[in-house]
Order: C-alpha cells, then sequence, then structure tokens
C-alpha cells in the first residue's frame, strides 16, 4: 500500500468554529493519489476543495480546525507529526502552487534570491550549488533566458513566467507530491495550455504525483487520471476519468458537465442547475444536494447517502444512479418517492480501485 | 442567426486609444486600442474576445464613453457620439448601458438591493412618485429571478450570481438598446454562470437587446454570440460570424486561441497538440507591422514591416499577410 | 453523453432560495401548490429561509457587544458620564460653586468623596458641572471639523485639479503648526469663550481629516461601483454623496473616536494655560490645571480630573475600535 500510494487522505475532517456554528468545510473526505498519478478534485467555490489541500498542507488557520481521520504521505501520517516536522516536509516533499503567483513570491526579493533560499532551507548545501540547480530548474520549466530571470524581481514577470517560477521553486526539491491549487484560473487559455503541457511533462520525467484542484471540468478532462468531484465538504462522485466523462452517475456531475457552454457541442440553451450552494452552517438533513437535485425525493431529504462503489472503482453520494434516474424520470416523473431500492449498497471508504492496476493502468498510458 | 437585413446600431472608426506611462519618457504610452474599426447590428450578440490586456476592456468602456478616445469616432444610431457634449450625450447614455465582471466591486456594499436599482432611475427621473419607483424596482427584480423580499437587504448578503442578477437589474432599469457585458459570467461558478447565460438570452429575446460581449472564455463566447472579434494587442485580427470563425478560422491566433481550449471530454486528449509559445508583447513597444508576429510560427519579412489591415475573405474578415486556407 | 436530465425549467431557477411560488419541485407539478405542499417542499422552504436571515444594525450591535467586551465597557462608562453631565443637579451632592473656606483642601472622605479644592468646593460635584464642558467640547468641535474636513477631502479627491491643490495646500499650511500653537493663536485673537474654544479646536483638526478623506476617494472613485453609476448618469454630487461618503464611514468613525480625546486634550491644555474656560465655569482640564499648585499636599484634587480625562480619552477609543469592525460589511460574510 505504502509503496503505490503517494498519499492517502482517509475520512478527513475539517472545521471552522464561527460565532454561527460549526462550518464543516471538509466532511469526510477520502482521497487516494497513486505514485505517478494526476488526481483531479473538481467543484465549485466554497465545496471544500481548497481547504482539503490546505488540511492535507496542515495550512488551517483559526478558527479551522482539523477534526479528524488520517492523511498518510508516503505510508505516514502528517497529522502526527510536529509542526517543525511538518515545515520540513513542506517544500521539500510536498510542493505547492497556488492560483495567484504573485501573492506567494516575495516582492522585494530577486526570484533567484527566493529558489535558493527554498533549496538551502530543506538542504545543506552551498549557495554556489544552490544558485547553479535554480538556473537549471528555471531551464526545465520553460523560463527563457533563466540566467539573466534570476535576477529580476516577480513584478517584472509575465503572469505565465510567474506561474512558471512558481511551479520551478515547488519543484526544486524534486517533491514526491505537488499540490497544484487552480494554477491556471488565472491565467488566459494560451498561457493555461502551456503550464498544463509543463506539469505534465514533469509527471512524466520526474514520476512525481500530482492533486490538481480546479473548477474547470476541461482542465480535468485533459489532465487527470483520476477524477474526485466536491460538493457542500463532500465527495460526491469519484472514478477513473474517462469512467466519469463517459459513464457519469451523480446528478451534480451530470448537472454540472451538461451545464459548461462546449466550443465542439453547441447547443441552443444550456442547462443550469437550480439555486445556489447552500450555506454549509444549514445543511439540509439528508443528501447535501438535494434541495438542487431535479430529481431528489423525500429519502433524499431525510437520510444522508453514504458513498457507494458502484463498481470499478466508480463511488457515488447518492441513493440513485443516473441510469436508474432517467430511466424513472422517463416513465413516471416522481411516482415513487421513498421507495428506495440500493444496489450495490457495498460501501465505499474511499480507496481508489485496486492499487496495483490503477497504477500499472496510469503507467501504461 | 444572419443580421445582414437589420439595421446597424453602432458603428466604431479608427477607435485609437492610449493611457500615457507615468516614470517613462515623454510620448511613452500603453497602446490599447489600436485603429479599430467594426459595426454591430440591432439585435446581434457581437462578441469581443482576446486574452487579457489585449484592449477588449478598454475598447468596450471607450465605446460608451466611460473613457475617453485619444481618437476616432463613434456613430450610435446614426448619430457621432464623440463629438456630443455632456448634454447632449445624456439622452444617448442612457440607451447604452455596462454590465461588469466583479460582481463584488460593482455593487455599492453600503446600498440595498432597492436602492442599487433605483439608482438609475432616480439620476435620470424615470419615475414620477415613490410608489411608481418601488413598482419598477420590483418589476426589474422579478426580470432578473431575485425574490421580492430581498428588496432591503445588502449586496453581501446575496451569492455571486444572484449579485450579477442584480447588476442586470440596475443595467437594464434605464431600458437600454446595445448593453455592454464586460465578462459578465467569468467570476461566476459553472453552475451559476449557465443560469446568467440563460438569462442574458432570454432577456435579449424578450427586450430586443444588442449585446456587446466581451469575454476570454472561448467556449461560452461560442455560445451566446453571432458574430465574433478576435482582439489581439490592441489590434482586431479577425472579425467574421461565430460558427464561421470557430469552424474555419483564418487567422493564425484565432486556430491557437481555439486549439488552446481544454475540451471537457478526455477523449480529446491531444498532447501533441501545437501550442502557442512566448507571451504577449508589450503595449507600450508593440511589435512592428503585425503585432502578433513575434508569436506566430508562419511570420516572415513582410510581417515585420507592414501592419495587415483587414480584408474580406469567404465571410468574414481577416487581418493577416498569411492567412491560413 | 449519453443521459439527459429532465429538461430544465428556467422559472424554477433559483430553485432553493425564491418564495413559495417556485420551491415545488420540478418532480411533481402540483395543480395548488398550498394544498399540496409535500413534506420535502416544506423543508426546502425552511431552508431557504435560514440560508439568507437577515442581520440588523441592532443584531450586529448586540454582536459586538457580546463579542467585544472592552468596547461595550467603554460604551457604558460614556453613557454614565453623558448622564452624570445631563442630570448634573441631581448627581452633584454639592453647589460646584459654593465656596466653604473652613474646609478647604480637604482628602478624600465620605462627605467628600474626592476632597474640597482650595476654596473648599466640593471636587466631585464639580467634575459633575466639568463634564458639561468636557464632553460638550470632545464632541462637538469634532463634529463640526469632521464635517467640514470631510467635504473639502471629498472635493479634492473627487473633483482634483484646482480644487485639490488649493484645499490640500490649506490643509498643509494648517498642519505645519503645531496645533496647540495655532489653537493658542486663534485663541489669543478671538479671546476665552467656550464657543471660540470651539472654533480654535476645528480649525486645528479639520486637515488630517480632509487628508484622510482625500486618499480613501481617491482609491474609491476607481471602483466599479462607481464607473457603474457613472454609466448611469449619475451626477458628481450623488457620486459623492451616496457612493463615496457612505464607504469612508469606517474610516470617519475612526476619525471621530481619535479626534474626541484630542480635543478633550487640547481643550484641557488651553485650560490649564488660562486661555480656556474660565471660572467659575469649570472643566475637567481646569481642574488639573487649578489643582497643580497642591499636587504635592493634596494631589486627588488634580488626580481625579486628570484620571477622568484619561478613561474618557480611553472609552472613545475603544468604542471606536468596536464599532469600525461591526461597521465592515465584508467582515460579517462568514
Amino acid at each position: 500500500m505504502t509503496e503505490t500510494n503517494t498519499l492517502e487522505v482517509r475520512h478527513l475532517v475539517t472545521q471552522f468554529h464561527t460565532r454561527k456554528g460549526v462550518l464543516p468545510a471538509v466532511d469526510d473526505v477520502s482521497i487516494t493519489v497513486p505514485k505517478g498519478a494526476i488526481v483531479g478534485i473538481v467543484g465549485e467555490s466554497g465545496c471544500g476543495k481548497s481547504m482539503t489541500a490546505m488540511s492535507i498542507m496542515q495550512l488551517i488557520r483559526k478558527p479551522g480546525k482539523i477534526e479528524g481521520g488520517e492523511i498518510l504521505f508516503l505510508g505516514k501520517d502528517l497529522l502526527k507529526k510536529t509542526p517543525k516536522e511538518m515545515q520540513a516536509i513542506r517544500g521539500d516533499r510536498i510542493g505547492m502552487i497556488f492560483q495567484e503567483p504573485m501573492t506567494s513570491l516575495n516582492p522585494v526579493y530577486t526570484i533567484g534570491h527566493q529558489i535558493v533560499e527554498a533549496i538551502r532551507i530543506h538542504e545543506k548545501v552551498s549557495r554556489e550549488d544552490a544558485w547553479k540547480r535554480a538556473v537549471g530548474i528555471l531551464n526545465a520549466v520553460g523560463v527563457p533566458e533563466a540566467e539573466e530571470r534570476m535576477k529580476a524581481y516577480p513584478h517584472q514577470l509575465s503572469g505565465g513566467l510567474r506561474q512558471r517560477v512558481m511551479i520551478g521553486m515547488a519543484m526544486v526539491c524534486k517533491p514526491d507530491l505537488l499540490i497544484a491549487d487552480e494554477p491556471t484560473t488565472a491565467l488566459d487559455v494560451t498561457i493555461e495550455a502551456q503550464i498544463l503541457a509543463l506539469m505534465k511533462k514533469l509527471r512524466d520525467d520526474n514520476g512525481t504525483s500530482i492533486l490538481l484542484i480546479t473548477h474547470n471540468m476541461g482542465v480535468v478532462a485533459k489532465m487527470c487520471d483520476y477524477v474526485y468531484v466536491m460538493y457542500a465538504g463532500k465527495v460526491m462522485e469519484q472514478a477513473d476519468v474517462f469512467e466519469l466523462f463517459r459513464n457519469v452517475q451523480h446528478p451534480y456531475t451530470a448537472g454540472l458537465l451538461r451545464s459548461i457552454p462546449r466550443i465542439d457541442n453547441v447547443v441552443k440553451r444550456l442547462y443550469s442547475i437550480p439555486g445556489v450552494v447552500p450555506n454549509l452552517l444549514h445543511l439540509p438533513e439528508g443528501c447535501s444536494f438535494c434541495t438542487r437535485c431535479p430529481y431528489a425525493t423525500d429519502k433524499c431529504m431525510e437520510e444522508r447517502p453514504e458513498l457507494r462503489d458502484i463498481g470499478g472503482g466508480h463511488c457515488v453520494r447518492c441513493w440513485w444512479q443516473m441510469s436508474e434516474l432517467e430511466g424513472k424520470a422517463a416513465q413516471a416523473p416522481g411516482q415513487e418517492d421513498g421507495a428506495g431500492q440500493v444496489t450495490g449498497q457495498e460501501s465505499c471508504s474511499g480507496q481508489a480501485p485496486e492499487p496495483e492496476k490503477e497504477a500499472g493502468q496510469i503507467l501504461g498510458q | 442567426m444572419s443580421t445582414g437585413s437589420t439595421k446597424e446600431l453602432l458603428r466604431a472608426e479608427h477607435l485609437v486609444k492610449e493611457f500615457p506611462v507615468e516614470g517613462h519618457k515623454k510620448g511613452d504610452a500603453v497602446h490599447a486600442v489600436s485603429d479599430v474599426s467594426f459595426s454591430i447590428s440591432e439585435g446581434e450578440t457581437l462578441a469581443l474576445v482576446g486574452e487579457s490586456g489585449c484592449g477588449k476592456s478598454t475598447l468596450g468602456r471607450c465605446l460608451i464613453r466611460l473613457l475617453p478616445l485619444t481618437s476616432g469616432k463613434v456613430y450610435f444610431n446614426g448619430q457621432d457620439i464623440t463629438a456630443m457634449n455632456e448634454r447632449q450625450f445624456r439622452p444617448v447614455r442612457r440607451q447604452m448601458q455596462i454590465i461588469f465582471q466583479d460582481p463584488y466591486a460593482s455593487l455599492d456594499p453600503r446600498m440595498t438591493v432597492e436602492k442599487i436599482i433605483a439608482e438609475p432611475l432616480r439620476a435620470n427621473k424615470v419615475c414620477k412618485t415613490k410608489e411608481e419607483m418601488e413598482e419598477k424596482v420590483l418589476s426589474l427584480m422579478d426580470m432578473v429571478e431575485i425574490p421580492r423580499e430581498y428588496l432591503r437587504r445588502y449586496p453581501h448578503q446575496f451569492s455571486g450570481g444572484q449579485r450579477q442578477r442584480i447588476g442586470i437589474a440596475r443595467a437594464l432599469a434605464l431600458e437600454p438598446r446595445l448593453v455592454v457585458c464586460d465578462e459578465p459570467v467569468s467570476a461566476l461558478d459553472v453552475s451559476i454562470q449557465s443560469q446568467v447565460l440563460n438569462l442574458l438570452d432570454d432577456l435579449q429575446d424578450q427586450k430586443h437587446l444588442t449585446y456587446l460581449f466581451i469575454s476570454h472564455d472561448l467556449s461560452v463566447v461560442r455560445h451566446i454570440s453571432d458574430r465574433i472579434c478576435v482582439m489581439f494587442l490592441g489590434r482586431l485580427c479577425e472579425i467574421g460570424p461565430t460558427a464561421e470563425i470557430y469552424d474555419h478560422p483564418l487567422h493564425p491566433y484565432t486556430k491557437f486561441l481555439l486549439a488552446s481550449v481544454p475540451s471537457p471530454d478526455p477523449t480529446k486528449r491531444d498532447d501533441a497538440q501545437p501550442l502557442l509559445t512566448g507571451d504577449i508583447p508589450s503595449p507600450v513597444n508593440p511589435p512592428s507591422g503585425c503585432v502578433f508576429r513575434t508569436r506566430c510560427p508562419y511570420a516572415d519579412a513582410q510581417c515585420a514591416a507592414e501592419v495587415p489591415q483587414l480584408r474580406s475573405i469567404g465571410g468574414h474578415e481577416v487581418a493577416c499577410h498569411h492567412p491560413l486556407g | 453523453m449519453n443521459f439527459h436530465l429532465k429538461k430544465y425549467d428556467p422559472s424554477t431557477a433559483f430553485g432553493g432560495s425564491q418564495g413559495k411560488r417556485d420551491l415545488r419541485s420540478s418532480n411533481k407539478k402540483a395543480e395548488n401548490p398550498d394544498e399540496k405542499l409535500t413534506a420535502k417542499d416544506k423543508k426546502r422552504i425552511e431552508l431557504a429561509a435560514a440560508i439568507g436571515e437577515q442581520e440588523t444594525a441592532f443584531d450586529k450591535f448586540k454582536v459586538m457587544c457580546s463579542e467585544n467586551k472592552l468596547a461595550a465597557a467603554s460604551l457604558v462608562v460614556i453613557i454614565v458620564i453623558a448622564l452624570m453631565a445631563i442630570f448634573a443637579p441631581v448627581v452633584a451632592p454639592y453647589d460646584p460653586t459654593k465656596q466653604d473656606l473652613l474646609h478647604r483642601l480637604q482628602g478624600m472622605s465620605a462627605e467628600h468623596i474626592f476632597g474640597t479644592d482650595q476654596l473648599g468646593r466640593d471636587v466631585f460635584s464639580r467634575m459633575v458641572y466639568g463634564a458639561r464642558v468636557s464632553l460638550g467640547i470632545g464632541l462637538l468641535p469634532t463634529f463640526i471639523s469632521l464635517a467640514l474636513g470631510t467635504v473639502l477631502g471629498l472635493i479634492s479627491g473627487y473633483m482634483g485639479k484646482a480644487a485639490d491643490f488649493i484645499i490640500m495646500r490649506l490643509a498643509d499650511i494648517t498642519m505645519a503648526f503645531p496645533s496647540l500653537l495655532l489653537a493658542m493663536v486663534v485663541m489669543y485673537t478671538l479671546g476665552a469663550g467656550i464657543i471660540n474654544i470651539f472654533l480654535a479646536l476645528t480649525f486645528v483638526s479639520w486637515a488630517g481629516t480632509a487628508r484622510v478623506i482625500r486618499s480613501q476617494t481617491l482609491s474609491l472613485r476607481e471602483m466599479e461601483y462607481v464607473e457603474a453609476a457613472r454609466s448611469m448618469g449619475v451626477s458628481r454630487t450623488s457620486i459623492m454623496f451616496h457612493h463615496i461618503l457612505p464607504n469612508c464611514l469606517p474610516n470617519l468613525i475612526v476619525l471621530f473616536t481619535l479626534n474626541i480625546p484630542g480635543s478633550i486634550l487640547s481643550e484641557s491644555s488651553l485650560s490649564f494655560l488660562g486661555i480656556g474656560a474660565q471660572s467659575p465655569m469649570t472643566s475637567w482640564g481646569l481642574m488639573v490645571s487649578e489643582g497643580k499648585k497642591y499636587l504635592f499636599t493634596n494631589p486627588v484634587i488634580a488626580i481625579a480630573p486628570g484620571v477622568a480625562i484619561l478613561i474618557l480619552a480611553l472609552a472613545f477609543n475603544f468604542l471606536g475600535d468596536g464599532v469600525r469592525d461591526i461597521m465592515d460589511p465584508y467582515l460579517n460574510k462568514q
């Protein structure tokens, strides 16, 4: 288990204690990132995807707190590490890149200085060696005239170059895991395509696992091997990327996919999921999505569904499956409210499918 | 979709907008918009697409006189609005409104929804009585599907999508003919984005609106627009009917731009696709000749020497010396 | 895409958070919504109501009082002092001007809590009456100078050009002098007296406000909602007073509460120097001034009003911080 999976998050719970109540930002989330895989977490703002990443890095600030679960990184639980040990892991074994590179680069130091410092925090090397390595990594991430750029300040670079520098800094210690939180959201499409290609190349060259957090289904489809769809702090659906897009089973994922306008498939009118994302303080008793779900039944309103495996590592947190719901909706809409007959009751604790198989599949691509 | 027979609502001729740069030597300027000419027909949606810094937002603001032009002329409904003074422009201004990108910044945080929507009515003295005003505000709220009981709430009590609806209600309060939509959905979540797009679509049908839809999101543009203008570094690259442009792009930039959009379909992954290299050049010192030539794989000596002019090829216009065919 | 969702009905686009009207589930289209509301629908309505409960200014105020104990305590102190000033004849045990030369310069006792001064007047009673002047001086000139500074700052920041230049140079000139010196010059020209103290204090403190409001205006006028107002044809005056001014409010409150102790202290200094409040009328500053001669023999007659000034100044500061926090509309998002 430890050798094939870089990261295993098990039943992670992160809550924010506000004066209006407890906010379950991350609620029983289990995620597995196999070695060398790109795993995506996709969802809308406020669904808890960034909070999951912050929890893994243990960068949650008050009033937030990790309340439970395990975060196994290379087989060891990060939650049992001291803050000092965690600091040594961050930036060394786990790299992170953020949406807005400008906020994570210090404006008063040169790029070179910052990369050299990043290296020297984690490794005992001389300044000259670190400098050479920094130039090397900038070349590797496609920064032109790397020697020159080392002496530049962050504001002298364009957005795309800054993001490349950020990726370079995150990769300089050859981490086992790279967490990318909306790495291309602030960038233009042509630059986005460059950055995504770069991340893929780094994965292929170094075997780094990547946890990619995004709201963009296009980016997921293009990059990921395995996908988790989050909504209101919970994983709603998880599957291999091809399986998910071919055979979507959760009404939320289905609605999400149908509501994106597409270049290759023009429709007269876009589907849209009605309503707004619920307030995490006032979640429905039953399924979190029941207030917006076109198929919601009484059972959905009252009982909270668990994530269950419907075969081949495809898990759905829903009392139904899209394939059943469509048939029903076509026959007699709403006639069988509450008559829940659930198939595939087998519980799914969030492990990705058979590790060996998964890893093989990915490496084989 | 065809707009050939309908009336021209707005025509822009040789628009130029430059911003002086501080700290540089005199005469240096950001060339935000350079020699742009196009027209919009009544009832159509013309999309202005391009990457950040290409001048599309500046152009949109110049058209409705939110920013002064450096040179060029804008005709609205046949009248030259660039030659008007403030008083003459006032009745025209009502007919051209704008919807902003950021629903958090575009609503005054200290005003209630009622005040926000009533503001244009009040400023233009549209309603005679208080009752009439309230009735009008409520009907505008109905129009954008904001529940009436939220009348006295503040913007921060709404989600992004709801705020954008409020912004739309405010823009439509004066019953404009032209609405400049400046990235109206790019700050919204996917599921909310489609709600707002559908709303804009419905309103256009009901009120016979003309949209200038500014966006960097090519999927959204494909969905909503009738015609498209592609901009790069302040200049128009290509202009034509949407389907034409997407199916047969003639300008190399358009082609690369379209190829860069990730498709939400993993079976269409193409890791070998050609990528556009390099960054957008500085608008302070744009390249000579064709502004795209530094990133263009087809560029040659002619591209460096001459600025390509828009010319008509196969149903759309393109500004390129070597159009793809 | 090998799946089809049910046809989407745009009228339910707001689903969860709309009124009853649109809360019917899209699965069941009941003919009479009130009659056939299912348990599910009722739950939707409940949830919708819970999502956006409205917070009134009073609610926010209550939150401030419960979370910021210091601000709440400060508020109580200010109210107590204000009530004392208003009901001075009732509160004060003695007539503040009644001299009793037999019992002069007494220390603290049950009869005279803070003792008596050099003329045998009850110090506590004099403090109660003195609160009227000190509190009035704290509030009124601050208010006037704030109003003046705000208007000038708004004009300077929004209009720019010549107006900006003239106003800001005037502000530079006023700020170039030490404020106490300037106030003294004004007082000497106009003569002593309460109204003149008001004028002098207004004159020295408008410039700071004008500068703060100007810089705030410069950033606010670039906001998109100001641009939106311009695009709708809203006049410049209206933009200044309906958009920019309300958004300066948190800053104004901080300025207000910071200037109040400043004014109180300036008045104390002026009175201390003998050009402020004149006997037999009194203020806390004047009392400190009169008591300083007896600092070694009977310190309480100077210390008691001095501590009162300190407490009042601090109370306004703490309250200002608390109010500013709840005034911020962004702070209550989470």
